[in-house]
């Protein structure tokens, strides 16, 4: 009788031992595939989608309203640039941080990224370098005057850096 | 096996089951959130790019005042050789105000969108410049011209400025004005050739910073409103004598700036709508005479056009703004849109 009784105790506590690991295997599982989730979550990529458009959509504005002509090419280069950023400040909602730059590669398309470009932005110096998620959207645009522009702007949402 | 070792179970098995039921009513609550949002943010873009890149059906909706609404809905201007992205139909945009007579409702347009009761939204039509005219004396005006964003004064803005008017009877225009805005945003313009009596003015401004068009409109004297629908005048009356011919307002650009004119149209009459032979593309506003005071029949722009449109706000909405182009003129359209029920 005391043999069986030391057998039953035996089956008893190897049976709380499943339980226990049981219990210890599915919180596990359970923990595991919560970070799993929220690790595959697809914001960032949405989000620099929506700067894209948004994007595109300004510099169809720019190009299209002969900005370009009325700023960089009527104007010496410090004015032209002060207005070409009030312009696409005015074009951008509010929050949003831009970096854009003009190179005017005239007569030399095969190598677009002449000197000196034309840059104009509203983020504090660094801050877009700090931005989780920066969106580049350019044009290649030809001015009435014959001139031909590349056109890359930059943004990103403030707060993020 | 002793009882306290069925109890022991017991109590590990309670445990787990209340242990997952917590986790598992916990653990999906963030992510499903973040899928309802993505699900919002997918389906606004969806519906801004049905509004402001396709043209509806069929193509003239807008135009057609045969048709109370369109078969499918969207805001694009129909270009039967090319199409510019983000240009809009003033036409189809004004079917959107209220004071149209052919006003198609958002309950409509919301099933046209195939959005039923799930979603509500609101479209707004904001200039990309506020400009203000204040008359100061009979023929001069200050204009005013400020952000859109932050109501800051918007310097070296180009404004254009004409009056057309009717005294005795006759249609007559004055000069051309120009003036450009100093640093408090702000000029002036005076016209020496306006008459001290007229029955009633037209002003007509067109403002220009760097490319970002706005023409605004100021009346004074005796004018009926009414509404320009692709090339027919719809007025809420029918008038009795009307002026045979009809004027046609142009704003256009030159090489110099803009140019601020007008040409004269016949048209054919029926009941209460003036049907003019011709439409000029670059007309910003149509006038003529009819019983003793001038009628203006323009292309508004409604401001806000929602589905609950008594809200100014609502929670957990997606906005998404666009810079799109109606009539020559710059603005800013803002979708917002939102779950009727989460």
């Amino acid at each position: 009788m005391p043999h069986k009784t030391h057998t039953y105790t035996h089956r008893g506590q190897s049976r709380i031992l499943e339980a226990v690991i049981g219990a210890v295997i599915i919180f596990l599982v359970f923990t595991a595939s919560y970070y799993l989730i929220q690790s595959s979550s697809s914001i960032p990529t949405q989000e620099t989608a929506d700067l894209n458009r948004l994007g595109y959509n300004v510099l169809h504005r720019i190009v299209e309203s002969d900005t370009i002509e009325e700023t960089l090419e009527t104007q010496d280069s410090t004015s032209g640039a002060a207005s070409l950023q009030m312009v696409v400040r005015e074009a951008l909602p509010q929050g949003i941080y831009f970096n854009l730059t003009v190179y005017n590669c005239t007569g030399n398309p095969q190598t677009p990224f002449a000197p000196n470009p034309v840059s104009v932005s509203n983020a504090p110096e660094a801050e877009m370098a700090k931005s989780k998620e920066v969106s580049s959207t350019s044009t290649t645009y030809t001015s009435k005057n014959g001139n031909i522009y590349l056109i890359i702007l930059k943004t990103a949402r403030a707060g993020q850096g | 096996m002793h009882i306290y070792e069925y109890l022991f179970t017991a109590i590990i098995i309670f445990f787990i089951l209340v242990a997952s039921s917590t986790m598992i009513s916990s653990m999906p609550q963030p992510s499903l959130s973040v899928s309802e949002k993505e699900q919002l943010k997918v389906a606004t873009q969806k519906i801004l790019t049905q509004l402001i890149l396709n043209t509806g059906d069929p193509p003239d909706w807008g135009s057609n005042t045969a048709l109370d609404a369109p078969a499918a809905f969207g805001l694009a201007k129909h270009g039967e050789t090319t199409r510019d992205a983000f240009v809009l139909d003033p036409d189809k945009v004004q079917r959107l105000s209220s004071a149209n007579p052919l006003y198609v409702t958002p309950q409509t347009v919301a099933n046209l969108l195939n959005l039923g009761n799930d979603y509500g939204f609101t479209i707004e039509f904001r200039q990309a410049l506020t400009v203000e005219l204040e008359q100061t004396g009979t023929a001069d005006y200050n204009i005013q011209v400020t952000s859109d964003q932050n109501s800051l004064p918007i310097a070296n803005v180009n404004v254009t400025a004409k009056a057309f008017y009717y005294a005795n009877n006759q249609f007559a225009c004055t000069g051309q004005a120009s003036a450009v805005t100093s640093i408090d945003g702000r000029c002036s313009i005076s016209f020496t050739d306006l008459p001290q009596q007229t029955q009633a003015q037209v002003l007509l401004v067109t403002v220009d910073y760097y490319g970002t068009r706005i023409v605004k409109t100021a009346v004074t004297g005796q004018i009926e409103q009414a509404a320009l629908i692709g090339n027919h005048i719809v007025m809420n009356t029918q008038p009795n004598q009307v002026e045979s011919t009809a004027h046609q307002v142009l704003v256009y650009k030159t090489a110099t700036g803009y140019a601020l004119t007008s040409v004269t149209s016949s048209f054919t009459q029926d009941s209460n709508m003036l049907s003019l032979d011709y439409a000029e593309p670059s007309a910003v506003a149509t006038i003529t005479f009819a019983d003793g005071k001038a009628i203006l029949a323009a292309k508004t722009v409604p401001q806000r056009y929602s589905t609950i449109p008594s809200a100014t706000s609502v929670p957990f909405a997606y906005t998404v703004e666009r810079s799109v182009t109606i009539n020559g003129e710059a603005y800013t359209l803002q979708l917002r849109v939102w779950r009727m029920s989460w």
